[in-house]
C-alpha cells in the first residue's frame, strides 16, 4: 500500500473517531444531572436570572440542536467559552496544555531512560539481582498510587532533605519569553539559562513521579518481549553462527523488541498528554487534567468536551505517528 | 519537640517505603493491591520572613517603596498567599465566588466598610456600624427614601483620573443593568431601581422605592466597587454594552490599593501596590497568590514558610497546624450557620412532628466536638448568636431521644428511607451527615447519604428537590430582614427547604419599613419563635472563622462576610 493512501485512510478514521467521541461526550455531559446555571447565578439571584442564563447558554434547546450548534462551532475552530474562567476554551487550553505536554514529555523521556535499559538487562540476566530489582521496582510502579508517590517524594526531597524547590507551579523564577509555551524549551531557545534551571528543577519531582508509574509497565513489556526474542529461532541461529552476544542483543534482538515497546510508549504518551490529574493536584501543576476536573465539578460543559476531544486527539495522533513509523520500518504492516 | 515528632513520622514513612520495596521484590509480577495513602507533613525549618518568595521578585526600584535592611540595601516586601483556586471573574457586578471577591477588594475600592474592633483577642469588623471609604458621608432625608451622598474628594484611578459622583452613578447604573449580586442587592435590599442623580462633582442623590434599613449596608460588598467608566466604554460592544466579558478578565485602571500586574491561569496572580491610592500606599509592595489546590500542600508550605498565609483550610488542616513553629491561627466566632435543611414540601418532612423529632434526635455535642473539634458554637435558631436580635438558646432544640422517639412515633413517618444529600466538595458536611445518619438510625429512621457534585447539588437545592441536605449560610449583611428574606420567606429563591409561614412573611414585610429598633426586635423575636417551633432546619452550629498565617503577618481582620482584605495586611513590627 502506498504511504499517501495509508495516511489518508488513517486521517479519515481519525475524523470518524473524533466525531464519535464528541457525540458520546456531548450526550453524557448533557444527560447527566448538573445544570451550571445554578452555580453561575449564585445565592443572590432569582428564577428569571436562572432562566436568562439557561437561555444564554443554549441549554433550553433540544439536545440534538445543541449538538448541531456545537459541531458548527467546532468546525470553525471555536471550542466555546468557559463560564468558570470567563475565557474562550481555546485560550484556557492554550495556557494549560503546554504545561501538560512539558510534564508528560519529560516524564516519558525519564521513563524510557530507566525502564528500557533496565528491562533489557533484567531479561538477559534472569534471576539475577538486577532482575529481582526490576521485578520490585516495576511491581511498586504499577501498584502504588501516583499521588501517594508524589507526596512521599515531596516529603523526602522538599520537606526533609530540602533538595527540591517548593511545589508551586512550573517555575519559581522568571517565565521565559513565550515561543512554544514549554518553559524549558523556551528558555533554551532564548538562551536564558537561569529560566531553564528554574523551570527544569520544578519539573523533576512531578516528572519522576510519573516516570516511575509509566515506566513500570514499559519495563515489563520490554523484559517480556526481550526474553521472548532472545529465545527465538533467529537468535539461536545467530548464536550458532558465532555472532558476538553484544551484536546479537543490539542488532538482532533489540529492533524486534522496539516495535511492540514503541506501541506501549505511544499508549503511555497518549495517557500523559490527556492530563495527569492527581500529579497536577499534588504539585500544583497548572495542566489540562486539573482544568478538566475543575470543569467537571462545575458542570462547565465546553471545557469538559474540549478536554475529552483533546485527549482523544492526543491518542489518535500519537498512534498515527507510531503506525507510520511501523509502516516505514516493518514491511509486514504494508500488506 | 515538634521536630522530633516530624522526624519520627519521616522515619516511619521511610521504613514503610522500604518495606513496600521489599514486599514488591519478593512478590510475583502481578500488581499488588493499592497502598493506603498517607497524610504527609514534613519537618520544616523556618524560612526567611519578609520575602518568602524572594526568588521570584524583581529587582527593587526606587518607585516601589522599600523596607531598609540593616546593611542599607532596600528590599521589596512581598506577601505570598496560598489559594486553592484561580479567580473566576474580575467583574464586580457578577462575582459569586470568594476568590473573586478577595481579588476585587484588592484592586477596587468600596463605598463603606465595617469599623475594626477587638473581640476575643482577634480583630473583627463591627457588623453593627459602617465607616466611610469612598462615600465620605451620607444623610438620610426625613422621607426615609432619599439619601444625599458626598463622595470623597482627591481619589483617583491608577492613571490619575478623578473618581467623582459620575463614577458612582455609573457603577449603580451598570449594576442595575447587569444580572448578578450587585443588581440583587440594589433591587432587593436597598430597593433602588434607578441610578442616583449627580448633584455636583462630589455629591449624589440616591432614592429608594421603599424604606429599607440596609441601603448603606448594601454598598459594603465588592459589587459596589468603583470601576472606570472609560474602561467599560472602550470595551463595550453592541452585544455587550456593559463590557461584562472584558471586565470579567481584566482589572484595568484600578481604584483600590493594588493593581493586578500579572495572572498565570491556575498558577499565580501578582498584585503591586499603588503609590497614588487615596488611603496611602499599602504595606506590602507586592502580594502574590500562588494557586495550590491541595490543602495538605498549603499546610506544608505554610509550615515551611514558603507561603505566608493559607486560605481555604478545613478542620483537618488546622489540626495539622497545631503547634507549628512560626505559624499563628487567627480565629473568632462567626455567624456562619451550619444546618440540615428538611424539605417542608416533601414527605416525611411535610409533617412538623417529624421535623421536630429530627431536631431532638441529632447529637449536637458530637458534631461540635468531633466535626468542628470545639471550634464552633451551637446554633439555636434562624438568627445566629451574636446578631443584635438573636434569641440565642432561648429557642431551639437540644438532644432528647425520648422526646424525639415520642414525636416520631406519633407522626406520619412510615419508616421509608430518607435521602440526605451533601455537596461532595465539602468534607465537613460528610462528617456531619454521617453523625446525623447514626443519630436518626437510633430513632428508627433510615438515612441514605447521597454525595452530589457541586453543580448537581446546587441545581437540586435551588430547585427545592432535595429531601434533606447539609448546607451552610453566611448572611453577608447582619440583619434579620436580610437573613430571613434570603432563606425562609415563602417562595424566595434561597428558601431551599421550601418553608412557608404566613406570619413570618408578614414580619419580613413589616421589618423592611419598621425603623424603631425595639419594635423591630419584638417582631423578629416572634419570627424566631415561630420558626423554631416549626423546625424547617436542624440548627447545628456556627463554625468559627479561622485563618492560618506566619507570625510575621499583621493586621488580619475577620469581617462579617468572611472575605479577607489582604490589602490591609502588613509585616509585623
Amino acid at each position: 500500500m502506498h504511504l499517501a493512501v495509508y495516511v489518508a485512510r488513517r486521517l479519515a478514521y481519525m475524523l470518524v473517531a473524533l466525531f464519535g467521541v464528541s457525540l458520546v461526550a456531548f450526550v453524557v455531559t448533557r444527560v447527566l444531572p448538573g445544570n451550571p446555571a445554578y452555580m453561575i447565578v449564585g445565592v443572590l439571584a432569582d428564577e428569571s436570572t436562572v432562566a436568562a442564563v439557561i437561555e444564554r447558554l443554549g441549554l433550553d434547546l433540544p439536545i440534538h440542536e445543541q449538538y448541531f450548534r456545537y459541531i458548527q462551532q467546532l468546525a470553525s475552530g471555536d471550542l466555546g467559552d468557559s463560564w468558570r474562567t470567563r475565557n474562550p476554551v481555546t485560550v484556557d487550553i492554550g495556557a494549560r496544555w503546554p504545561a501538560t505536554i512539558e510534564l508528560g514529555s519529560a516524564a516519558l523521556i525519564l521513563a524510557i531512560a530507566w525502564s528500557l535499559p533496565f528491562g533489557i538487562v533484567s531479561a538477559l540476566r534472569r534471576r539475577s539481582i538486577s532482575d529481582r530489582l526490576a521485578n520490585a521496582v516495576s511491581g511498586l510502579g504499577v501498584s502504588i498510587p501516583e499521588f501517594w508517590l508524589g507526596l512521599i517524594l515531596l516529603l523526602v526531597f522538599f520537606g526533609t532533605l530540602e533538595w527540591a524547590p517548593a511545589p508551586i507551579g512550573r517555575t519559581l523564577g522568571d517565565v521565559p519569553a513565550h515561543t512554544t509555551g514549554l518553559y524549558t524549551v523556551d528558555a533554551i531557545l532564548a538562551r536564558d539559562w537561569e529560566a531553564f534551571k528554574a523551570a527544569a528543577v520544578q519539573l523533576i519531582l512531578p516528572a519522576a513521579t510519573l516516570a516511575l508509574v509509566v515506566g513500570a509497565p514499559l519495563l515489563r513489556v520490554t523484559r517480556g518481549f526481550m526474553r521472548e526474542t532472545m529465545s527465538s529461532h533467529h537468535i539461536r541461529s545467530a548464536r550458532a553462527l558465532g555472532i558476538p552476544e553484544r551484536s546479537i542483543v543490539l542488532r538482532h534482538a533489540l529492533p524486534n523488541v522496539l516495535l511492540p515497546v514503541s506501541t506501549m510508549v505511544a499508549i503511555m504518551y497518549g495517557y500523559l498528554l490527556g492530563g495527569t490529574v492527581l500529579v497536577e493536584f499534588v504539585f500544583a501543576w497548572p495542566g489540562i487534567g486539573k482544568y478538566a476536573i475543575d470543569s467537571i465539578n462545575a458542570s462547565d460543559f465546553a471545557p469538559v468536551l474540549a478536554a475529552v476531544l483533546l485527549s482523544a486527539l492526543s491518542y489518535l495522533v500519537v498512534y498515527l505517528v507510531m503506525d507510520l513509523l511501523h509502516f516505514v520500518v516493518d514491511p509486514r504492516t504494508r500488506t | 519537640m515538634i521536630e522530633a515528632r516530624w522526624t519520627g513520622k519521616v522515619r516511619f514513612l521511610a521504613v514503610l517505603a522500604v518495606l513496600s520495596l521489599v514486599v514488591a521484590a519478593c512478590g510475583s509480577d502481578e500488581p499488588e493491591p493499592e497502598t493506603t495513602p498517607q497524610t504527609t507533613a514534613a519537618a520544616m525549618e523556618e524560612a526567611p520572613t519578609t520575602t518568602a518568595a524572594a526568588e521570584e521578585m524583581e529587582e527593587p526600584t526606587e518607585e516601589t517603596g522599600m523596607a531598609e535592611e540593616s546593611d542599607g540595601a532596600m528590599e521589596e516586601t512581598v506577601l505570598t498567599i496560598g489559594v486553592p483556586g484561580d479567580i473566576e471573574t474580575l467583574d464586580p457586578c457578577c462575582a459569586n465566588f470568594i476568590r473573586s471577591h478577595e481579588a476585587l477588594l484588592m484592586v477596587y475600592d468600596v463605598p463603606v466598610i465595617h469599623p475594626i474592633i477587638e473581640q476575643g483577642g482577634a480583630m473583627v469588623g463591627d457588623a453593627d456600624n459602617l465607616l466611610p471609604r469612598y462615600f465620605e458621608s451620607w444623610t438620610e432625608h426625613d422621607d426615609g427614601l432619599t439619601y444625599t451622598i458626598k463622595i470623597r474628594e482627591g481619589m483617583t484611578f491608577d492613571d490619575g483620573t478623578p473618581i467623582t459622583a459620575e463614577t458612582i452613578r455609573f457603577m449603580v447604573d451598570r449594576n442595575l443593568n447587569t444580572p448578578g449580586g450587585g443588581a440583587w442587592l440594589l433591587t432587593n435590599i436597598a430597593f433602588v431601581t434607578t441610578p442616583p442623580t449627580v448633584i455636583d462633582d462630589y455629591t449624589l442623590e440616591l432614592v429608594s422605592d421603599k424604606p429599607s434599613p440596609m441601603v448603606m449596608q448594601s454598598f459594603y460588598m465588592s459589587s459596589s466597587a468603583a470601576i472606570d467608566p472609560q474602561v467599560v466604554a472602550a470595551n463595550a460592544t453592541d452585544e455587550d454594552p456593559w463590557a461584562t466579558e472584558y471586565m470579567a478578565r481584566n482589572a484595568d485602571n484600578p481604584s483600590g490599593p493594588y493593581r493586578l500586574v500579572s495572572r498565570t491561569p491556575d498558577q499565580e496572580v501578582v498584585f503591586e501596590a499603588r503609590d497614588n491610592f487615596w488611603g496611602g500606599r499599602p504595606a506590602y509592595d507586592r502580594i502574590v497568590w500562588k494557586v495550590i489546590p491541595s490543602p495538605a500542600e498549603r499546610v506544608q508550605l505554610l509550615k515551611a514558610g514558603v507561603i505566608d498565609l493559607a486560605v481555604g483550610l478545613g478542620t483537618e488542616e488546622f489540626n495539622a497546624l497545631d503547634g507549628a513553629d512560626g505559624v499563628k491561627v487567627v480565629r473568632t466566632p462567626s455567624k456562619n450557620m451550619a444546618y440540615v435543611g428538611m424539605n417542608n414540601s416533601i414527605a416525611p418532612f411535610d409533617d412538623q412532628m417529624v421535623r421536630q423529632a429530627v431536631s431532638y434526635g441529632v447529637d449536637y455535642d458530637d458534631i461540635l466536638e468531633n466535626v468542628y473539634k470545639g471550634d464552633a458554637r451551637r446554633l439555636h435558631g434562624a438568627i445566629p448568636n451574636g446578631s443584635a436580635v438573636s434569641l440565642g438558646d432561648q429557642v431551639g432544640y437540644t438532644q432528647d431521644t425520648a422526646q424525639a422517639q415520642e414525636l416520631l412515633d406519633a407522626s406520619s413517618y412510615d419508616g421509608s428511607t430518607v435521602t440526605l444529600s451533601i455537596d461532595s466538595a465539602k468534607a465537613e458536611h460528610q462528617l456531619i451527615a454521617v453523625r446525623v445518619q447514626a443519630a436518626l438510625r437510633e430513632l428508627g429512621m433510615d438515612i441514605e447519604i447521597e454525595q452530589l457534585p457541586s453543580a448537581v447539588f446546587a441545581e437540586r437545592k435551588v430547585g427545592k428537590q432535595l429531601q434533606m441536605f447539609v448546607d451552610e449560610l453566611l448572611a453577608w449583611i447582619d440583619d434579620p430582614n436580610y437573613q430571613l428574606s434570603l432563606t425562609l420567606e415563602s417562595g424566595v429563591f434561597g428558601n431551599y427547604a421550601d418553608y412557608s409561614n404566613a406570619r413570618v412573611d408578614e414580619i419580613i414585610t413589616a421589618g423592611w419599613a419598621e425603623q424603631d429598633a425595639d419594635a423591630r426586635r419584638a417582631i423578629f423575636e416572634e419570627a424566631q419563635r415561630i420558626i423554631s417551633e416549626e423546625a424547617p432546619w436542624v440548627f447545628l452550629a456556627q463554625p468559627d472563622f479561622k485563618f492560618a498565617m506566619r507570625e510575621h503577618v499583621d493586621g488580619f481582620v475577620l469581617y462579617p462576610n468572611a472575605i479577607p482584605r489582604f490589602a490591609d495586611l502588613s509585616p509585623a513590627g
